[in-house]
């Protein structure tokens, strides 16, 4: 039995729009509101979007050995379309060599931590030597996203971004194939071990805080649903230290190795066919990643700070680019007829949050929320900065700043117990 | 097994009981969200869970506090039917003991609609669910539509 599916959200796949009928016409279609929130973009109000996307207010993009390219676009083929979503490449090194793949359409994600890459592009032949548990066996990894779960094995890579090296730091490697899925891995949800059921060739989580799963699985109580050391087919729960946990790799660059800054051009509040963006390492280290008058805010153990919306006190809020929409709870806001979750107000509704870190720091943060039956007519932009969702589970103390908040502004990830111009991180400033 | 690292300082209600071994991989999936009260038992049995029983407006409220952090609220109906489960806690719960035969359906959904990694919409045959994610905090709920007693809002009154 398959999931009631809504046509509208095939959106990369031109033929099944046009044989579900929405629609389809060049022209972008305006929201209701005017999006007096939003940022000014260079590239004014409607008409397509040249290919790559706009860049920065004075028209040039940052450069530098520190600068990876971001883009946002339909996603690969083969993985069924993606929208708010940003892609990096990333290069694959056997440690100490020079053998090495480099795989596009990696998502970025500040919601997670560690490099995830799908053992389906990668060439056969091309073997990233695997690390053993504490047991002598072959470490293999359960990683549980909400919406479902990568199967895999632990390998050890030197990975290049840009001019940037980390050598010899643990990946997972994911692959269905990979010995024999086990239960308590499986019963956490759906399993997403392809191109299609992923999304993406891969992931690279640079959340703040370093390694993925942390004291939670270095306990030497051993918990289901994390490593597990492999005997053949058959693999059983195992501790592993912090040290040796699949982490974001950029802790371990050899330089700009305290944190990132992702920065996305304004567009306008219709969207944008695609939108390029960069991943700048380093925070304060070099000329193009300075903080500027950027506010810090800190945050806990958990990426978590403070919103404040609505008169609600929402204490376990986080930015979030791995999240393709503002997603929050607002009963006044009426939701799409579809059951999706996403917003569609008759027109766009124009809002203020204030944000404040765990050291006090507040910012004011306007936003827009668009229909998004609206935005999603013109069936080709993969870029919205006004594409939001309720938040949707019994939580409601969360308001997730998903990809929409990076657009037109630049962004700090200010990585856990490194030191920065701005102060000691976890912290997010913009 | 010990809680000190619960990182969202759930304690355990040691007064009610809390009973043997997570039995791990290989148990029959015992229905849970769809089944009777009784199946609770058994899932707070497997999952070495202390239970905790409330009367609500339409029914009852059984908790179950796992030794993960998690804990799960299981809804009664007046008929005699759980009708809902909701989760919150640092690991995603074992959704194969608690979802009983509708597991298969979120076992084998389609990746669409999208919305990144931390977040999760399922409608499937009699069955919705909804989470949210990310490092440390898991939170959701599943309802099976049919079940529900009338008049309860899912969305508004479930926690």
């Amino acid at each position: 039995m398959t999931p009631k599916r809504t046509s509208w959200w095939l959106l990369a796949i031109p033929i099944v729009v046009l044989a579900c009928g929405s629609s389809n016409s060049a022209g972008k279609q305006s929201p209701g509101g005017d999006a007096g929130s939003s940022e000014e973009g260079g590239a004014g109000e409607g008409g397509a979007l040249e290919e790559g996307g706009m860049t920065g207010g004075d028209g040039s993009s940052p450069s530098g050995n520190n600068v990876a390219p971001l883009v946002v676009d339909n996603g690969p083929a083969g993985a069924g379309g993606s929208v708010d979503v940003s892609f990096i490449s990333v290069t694959l090194c056997i440690p100490g060599t020079t053998t090495c793949q480099t795989i596009d359409h990696v998502s970025v994600d500040t919601g997670s931590s560690g490099l995830r890459i799908l053992a389906s592009e990668l060439p056969s032949g091309f073997t990233l030597p695997q690390p053993n548990a504490t047991t002598g066996s072959p470490l293999g990894e359960c990683f549980t996203f909400d919406d479902g779960f990568t199967w895999g094995s632990v390998r050890s890579a030197d990975v290049k971004i840009a001019g940037e090296i980390a050598a010899k730091i643990p990946l997972q490697l994911i692959d269905p194939n990979y010995a024999t899925v086990p239960s308590d891995c499986s019963s956490t949800g759906s399993p997403e071990n392809t191109l299609a059921d992923f999304g993406a060739k891969g992931i690279i989580g640079i959340n703040q805080i370093i390694p993925d799963c942390g004291s939670y699985c270095a306990d030497t109580t051993v918990q289901p649903g994390g490593y597990y050391s492999c005997t053949g087919t058959t693999c059983a729960d195992v501790a592993v230290a912090i040290s040796a946990q699949v982490s974001n790799p950029i802790a371990f660059f050899a330089s700009d190795s305290n944190g990132a800054v992702l920065e996305f051009p304004a567009i306008p509040a219709t969207g944008a066919k695609t939108l390029a963006g960069s991943l700048i390492f380093g925070i304060g280290t070099a000329s193009n990643n300075a903080l500027g008058s950027a506010s810090v805010q800190t945050v806990d153990e958990y990426g978590n700070f403070t919103t404040i919306f609505n008169g609600q006190t929402l204490t376990t809020s986080y930015i979030d680019s791995g999240t393709n929409s503002l997603s929050f709870n607002d009963s006044a806001i009426a939701q799409c007829s579809d059951g999706s979750g996403y917003f569609c107000p008759t027109s766009t509704v124009n809002l203020t949050a204030e944000n404040k870190g765990l050291n006090g720091v507040t910012a004011m943060v306007s936003f827009s929320v668009a229909n998004t039956d609206t935005l999603f007519g013109n069936g080709s932009d993969t870029a919205f900065d006004d594409l939001a969702t309720v938040y949707g589970t019994s939580d409601s103390t969360t308001f997730a700043w998903g990809f929409p908040f990076f657009i037109g502004r630049n962004v700090y990830i200010g990585l856990d117990g490194a030191m920065t111009t701005g102060g000691k991180g976890p912290y997010v400033a913009y | 097994m010990g809680n000190a690292r619960v990182p969202l300082g759930r304690v355990l209600a040691t007064t009610t009981v809390a009973l043997g071994c997570w039995l791990g991989g290989g148990h029959d999936a015992h229905a849970t969200l769809g089944s009777d009260v009784a199946s609770v038992a058994v899932n707070q049995q497997r999952l070495g869970a202390a239970r905790q029983v409330q009367k609500v407006a339409s029914g009852e409220r059984h908790e179950l506090r796992l030794p993960s952090g998690v804990v799960v609220h299981e809804y009664v109906s007046p008929a005699g039917a759980v009708y809902a489960i909701t989760w919150s806690g640092p690991r995603p719960p074992d959704l194969r003991e608690l979802l009983g035969p509708y597991f298969a359906q979120l076992a084998r959904r389609d990746s669409y609609p999208r919305n990144g990694h931390h977040h999760m919409t399922m409608t499937g045959s009699d069955l919705e669910i909804r989470s949210s994610g990310h490092r440390g905090s898991f939170a959701g709920r599943a309802w099976v539509p049919s079940l529900v007693p009338s008049g309860v809002d899912v969305g508004a009154s479930l926690d």
